[in-house]
């Protein structure tokens, strides 16, 4: 089957975020989704339920969370957003646990079949504390998305 | 010759963590020449699977299946911190599963 790439661009992208929770962070990034007709409406209500019943944090040496869905995308996505303040997700392990993410990535999948390739190789990337840890700091979107595609070898498309 | 393992990968919806992990599980297997059959489930049929060997969640669950068959959760699979305890682990399973098969 034909790897397909994953879409992202710099008005997916928020830096330098704070929120009072991961629902305001999901619904922050739902924003840039639609403004660029990557969604319909079914999508926010799936991916906040989606979350609550099964969340994504994930403890790493940067903890990061991965909110995703396929219900009401129409094309698929990465979004990004690194954050300031730590925003707490649960964990996506047995334990319950808060995860205090300092990146969120929501990935709007169509076919993960098709996008096994890049899902395995972000899923590789996230364990990485340093190169990760510059992905928080960094101030420019476009480095951001460069450092990424570095990691994910060049799998992420940007398309405006 | 033995049957092949059946093993459930569930996750939240069925995408993403299932297709990373059951990838993994898939390679770990045949460079161990273990015959396996892989389903893909979601977390929410956990009690329900009938006629498997081992379940993998990838997910937060603290499910039961109703016929017993143990519960992992291989999320190490998908990050590939702990790949290697988690390998070991679910090999030391098929071998205690699959005994007198």
């Amino acid at each position: 089957m034909a790897a397909e790439l994953m879409m992202t661009n710099e008005n997916l992208i928020l830096l330098h975020q704070k929120f009072d929770n991961y629902e305001g962070a999901i619904k922050a990034m739902e924003k840039l989704a639609k403004n660029q007709c990557l969604i319909d409406d079914d999508y926010l209500p799936a991916i906040l339920t989606r979350e609550a019943d099964y969340p994504t944090g994930l403890e790493l040496p940067v903890p990061i969370a991965i909110p995703h869905i396929d219900t009401g995308v129409k094309r698929s996505f990465v979004s990004i957003t690194t954050l300031d303040e730590p925003v707490v997700f649960k964990s996506m392990d047995r334990s319950g646990d808060d995860v205090e993410a300092r990146i969120v990535f929501v990935f709007g999948i169509t076919d993960p079949n098709t996008q096994l390739e890049i899902l395995k190789k972000f899923a590789r990337s996230f364990s990485d504390k340093e190169k990760m840890m510059s992905l928080v700091e960094t101030d420019s979107k476009k480095e951001l998305i460069m450092k990424l595609n570095e990691m994910l070898d060049n799998m992420m498309t940007v398309e405006q | 010759m033995a049957r092949p393992v059946q093993i459930c990968v569930c996750c939240g919806g069925g995408i993403f963590t299932t297709s990373v992990v059951t990838e993994e599980i898939e390679k770990l297997l045949k460079d161990n020449g273990i015959a396996y059959k892989i389903t893909p489930q979601k977390i929410t049929e956990i009690p329900r699977l009938s006629g498997i060997d081992i379940i993998v969640a990838t997910g937060k669950t603290d499910a039961k299946n109703n016929e017993g068959t143990p519960v992992m959760i291989g999320l190490p699979m998908f990050t590939g911190v702990g790949k290697e305890e988690f390998s070991q682990q679910l090999l030391d399973k098929i071998a205690e599963v699959m005994k007198g098969n």
